[in-house]
């Protein structure tokens, strides 16, 4: 099995090309697509066409695309911070970022969130409800 | 840019309750301070025996280019329990509502009326800080608070004597 490749199109650019960690903060507001294409589950959402196709493959298939109501982008900077307890730990901490980007819209009236977990650890595609 | 967060730790009476920012442990003891020396202030294995509460809030004093912070959640993410050893919490996933720092106070040595939950061990399904009495609450102004988070090491006669494992809280917030 394939390692998933996320690819997403944004305004200032020309051309769809891989996401990175270091560029999220200033990407996303100009994020415009989203691909994820995986030898399991693919999928695509635009935000300027308003929609969502979800396939099972690395092609993504155009005609399986689903209507997406009051599609916006998703965008949390996610923080976790570690405090020690303890018998000898008097000083432990550390703080790690990471970024949720995406798109939440609704189809058929259900709300649906599709977007990346990145982390410095690596990336990891969610299509969920709940965030 | 990013927002500027911060966990405190408040002890002390109400009328004159001192603030510690950025808190650096959490260590549980016998005595209502900010990072305690557990070996000067151990808490004695006894049948219901209990550290003194932690009250703790995150602190947000600046934004830094977000619109708001939210989506607050506490975890136990590492350390083994011993026998008949346990944390409490306030924290909870539902039936949420906030908690009023003591008045006249201090924070307690027995057995909280307040955290009265079992602290998670995994990253909780949502938010099970609230901010402002709601779990879904939301803060988009300088210098903010969320609600209290209350804390507190539970013990038996049966809990061995000597060190207790180490171990490590995860707090986790969104920026947007």
């Amino acid at each position: 099995m394939g390692e998933p490749e996320f690819i997403i199109r944004i305004k200032s650019e020309p051309s769809p090309r891989p996401i990175r960690f270091e560029d999220i903060f200033p990407i996303k507001d100009e994020l415009q697509s989203l691909t994820l294409l995986w030898d399991t589950n693919s999928y695509m959402v635009n935000r300027d066409k308003r929609f969502i196709i979800i396939n099972g493959g690395r092609k993504i298939a155009f005609g399986e695309y689903k209507e997406c109501r009051d599609l916006k982008i998703f965008y949390r900077r996610r923080v976790s911070q570690d405090i020690g307890v303890g018998n000898n730990i008097i000083k432990e901490k550390a703080k790690r970022v990471s970024y949720l980007l995406g798109f939440v819209g609704t189809v058929k009236d259900e709300t649906k969130y599709v977007f990346l977990h990145i982390s410095t650890d690596g990336t990891q595609w969610v299509w969920k409800d709940e965030r | 840019m990013a927002a500027t967060v911060d966990i405190s730790e408040t002890n002390g009476t109400f009328a004159a309750s001192v603030e510690t920012v950025d808190i650096s442990n959490l260590n549980l003891g016998s005595d209502d301070s900010a990072e305690l020396v557990p070996a000067t202030y151990p808490i004695t294995a006894q049948v219901d025996g209990h550290s003194f509460e932690k009250w703790i809030r995150y602190r947000v004093s600046a934004l830094g280019g977000s619109s708001q912070i939210d989506n607050l959640k506490v975890w136990k993410s590492s350390g083994a329990y011993k026998t008949e050893e346990g944390v409490s919490t306030n924290a909870r996933l539902s039936g949420y509502s906030a908690a009023t720092y003591p008045n006249p106070g201090p924070p307690i040595e027995t057995d909280s009326a307040v955290a009265t939950q079992v602290m998670p061990v995994a990253e909780p399904a949502g938010p099970n800080i609230g901010i402002a009495g709601s779990l879904s609450g939301i803060i988009t102004t300088v210098t903010s608070y969320s609600d209290w988070l209350v804390i507190q090491q539970d013990v038996t006669e049966n809990t061995p004597a000597g060190s207790l494992n180490t171990k490590v809280y995860t707090f986790q917030y969104d920026e947007q």
